[in-house]
């Protein structure tokens, strides 16, 4: 396979191994970050 | 400022553009230089999004935002993380699989060669518009700040970011946006940690995050579902997708960042880095102005940020005793909330701390009955003079508090953000400007050679209009806000050409133009026959192209 067609052709992410694991951390991230900005928000109000 | 500050701030921007520059002279073709040979890397790639995005108003007005209104502006960025999501999964690979230098290049190949000009054209009139703000924002406060001409930091930011990215374009301004980035947070974090130190020796950072939670600045989410109300959970993560979706997937100032990735995978992976760091971001420099403003409860602040305004109202002798006056009264306010401010830091006990936060917020009323009565005596000294000290919150504690050398690093991270964002704006726009329409249209047969001299000349050429426009842009009222609507005007017409290319197969070239130039007709009567808010441009722009784009091609049928 050339450079170019290997730049073209989705390799697996590293660690991971899949991509749609890669899309559950990022999704998982998002919504661990808006439960803590909940808890704080909360606990001042 | 002191002479370490000076070394500090031209040392620090020399080195990085000069670095830059030497990484990536010589590119010889037009792939290397517009799109950077495809070389780059995962992290190169997420921190170059993550530079272009941010510009100097984000470091000198975010941390003003949260000393004024508390935290809840971080759920407007909610939406990103899926937005990056939906990219990596569709956007990504139709632009990797028709190796486009634009993402307007797309457009043809979906649609027709009009469609993808129109594309172009609203894109370049858009940005050409607004490089000129992103340099005029952060030099006009500069100046005030500086008691610098206008002129001054307008020049240096400008021909700064002209030399890197005419000489090494796509490469010199991602080689380049890694280190500014590094001293963004780095001497954001380096200000976070002495705020924190300033603080009276009986108040630790958990003391101080009490003041700040108690006093109603880390508000972070808002469940309401009020239409007034900006930012809120629900805006954010609809209203934020949208505007995500749109700048990360049809601006060529953000695509030009990750269609420069060495592979699909390398550019997903910057993606994902912007994803999942881009919310903590934010979260830093909205928690530092949080601490600025916990600072500013053990140390008196002036009754107007903007010393500039505070001084011209001085030279007026009526208005200055006035003035004076009123400071008088803010300076006794203030030395009664403080100790209480105090007490409620240490408190532990939650009647106490009940009753402390209700005599606060009384004194608290009074103090903004004097700034308001502060801003009107500006307001009757000159018309013309904002009242809007928020962005001048960061950086009149920067310059009064901070010691030697760490101001020159902050001011470092001010220009550095403006050059950033300023210099792939630029590049964005030559390479829009050439391979959408001089190379398709104007010039077909030319040799790599002399397409990549149009692209240096492109690139110089809209920095001279960036820099042109930032240096004349105080002639016209209301400039800023004048651009936004232009952006917004604009916005949803692309983004609503890309949907619709992206996700409805059945809608033809023919169709998706006629409705294209419908809905900007129809944002058009919106703003010229409505008072509709300008951000709903965005909405219904993107809707009117979607919805009468379908209804043309079934029609047809």
């Amino acid at each position: 396979m050339s450079e170019k067609e290997q730049q073209n052709t989705d390799g697996r992410p590293p660690i991971l191994g899949k991509w749609s694991n890669f899309y559950w951390l990022v999704f998982g991230v998002l919504v661990l970050l808006i439960i803590i900005f909940y808890s704080i928000t909360n606990y001042y109000a | 400022m002191s002479l370490l500050d000076w070394i500090v701030l031209f040392g620090t921007l020399l080195l990085i553009v000069s670095y830059g520059i030497y990484k990536t002279r010589g590119s010889k073709n037009i792939e290397g230089y517009l799109k950077g040979d495809n070389s780059l890397k995962w992290w190169s790639i997420g921190l170059s999004i993550m530079a272009t995005q941010a510009s100097a108003i984000t470091f000198l007005s975010t941390p003003g935002q949260a000393y004024q209104d508390g935290m809840g502006f971080i759920q407007f960025y909610f939406g990103l993380p899926i937005a990056m999501i939906i990219l990596s999964i569709w956007v990504l690979p139709i632009y990797y699989k028709l190796k486009v230098y634009t993402a307007y290049e797309y457009l043809e190949n979906r649609f027709d060669l009009k469609t993808r000009i129109l594309g172009a054209l609203l894109f370049l009139i858009q940005r050409g518009l607004a490089a000129g703000i992103t340099i005029y924002a952060p030099s006009i406060i500069l100046s005030t700040i500086l008691g610098w001409p206008l002129e001054y930091t307008t020049l240096i930011i400008g021909i700064l970011v002209i030399v890197y990215t005419v000489i090494g374009g796509t490469k010199a301004v991602s080689q380049t946006q890694k280190h500014q980035m590094i001293v963004m947070m780095g001497g954001m974090i380096v200000a976070g940690v002495f705020v924190v130190h300033l603080l009276p020796e009986n108040i630790g950072f958990g003391e101080a995050v009490n003041v700040a939670g108690r006093m109603g600045k880390l508000n972070l989410i808002d469940t309401t579902v009020d239409p007034d109300n900006r930012y809120t959970l629900w805006t954010g993560l609809l209203g934020g997708l949208f505007v995500a979706l749109s700048y990360f997937g049809t601006d060529q100032s953000q695509v030009a960042r990750y269609l420069g990735g060495k592979s699909l995978t390398e550019s997903r992976l910057g993606l994902m880095f912007n994803g999942l760091l881009k919310i903590p971001m934010q979260f830093i420099i909205l928690f530092i102005g949080a601490m600025v403003f916990v600072f500013f409860q053990f140390n008196q602040p002036p009754v107007f940020f903007n010393d500039a305004a505070v001084q011209e109202v001085k030279s007026n002798p009526a208005n200055k005793q006035l003035y004076e006056e009123t400071e008088l009264a803010y300076q006794q306010i203030f030395e009664q909330k403080r100790d209480k401010v105090e007490a409620l830091a240490l408190s532990n006990s939650d009647t106490e701390v009940e009753a402390l936060q209700a005599d606060i917020k009384k004194l608290e009323n009074e103090s903004d009955l004097l700034r308001d009565k502060a801003k009107s005596i500006i307001k009757s000294t000159d018309e013309d003079l904002e009242t809007n000290d928020t962005d001048y919150v960061f950086i009149s504690f920067v310059m009064k508090y901070l010691p030697s050398g760490v101001i020159g690093l902050l001011l470092a991270v001010i220009f550095s953000a403006a050059m950033s964002s300023t210099a792939s704006e630029l590049n964005a726009l030559a390479s829009t400007t050439i391979v959408d329409v001089y190379k398709r249209n104007l010039n077909t047969k030319g040799s790599e050679k002399h397409y990549l001299i149009a692209s240096k000349m492109a690139t110089l050429l809209w920095g001279a209009i960036a820099v042109g426009f930032a240096l004349f842009a105080g002639l016209l009222d209301n400039l800023i806000q004048a651009v936004n609507i232009l952006g917004s005007i604009f916005y949803g017409t692309i983004l609503g050409i890309f949907l619709v290319g992206f996700f409805i197969k059945q809608v033809k070239g023919q169709a998706v133009f006629i409705a294209a130039v419908i809905a900007q007709l129809i944002v058009l009567y919106f703003y010229f026959f409505t008072e509709v808010a300008y951000l709903w441009f965005n909405v219904i722009g993107c809707f009117a192209v979607i919805i009468i784009s379908f209804a043309i091609q079934q029609l047809k049928k």
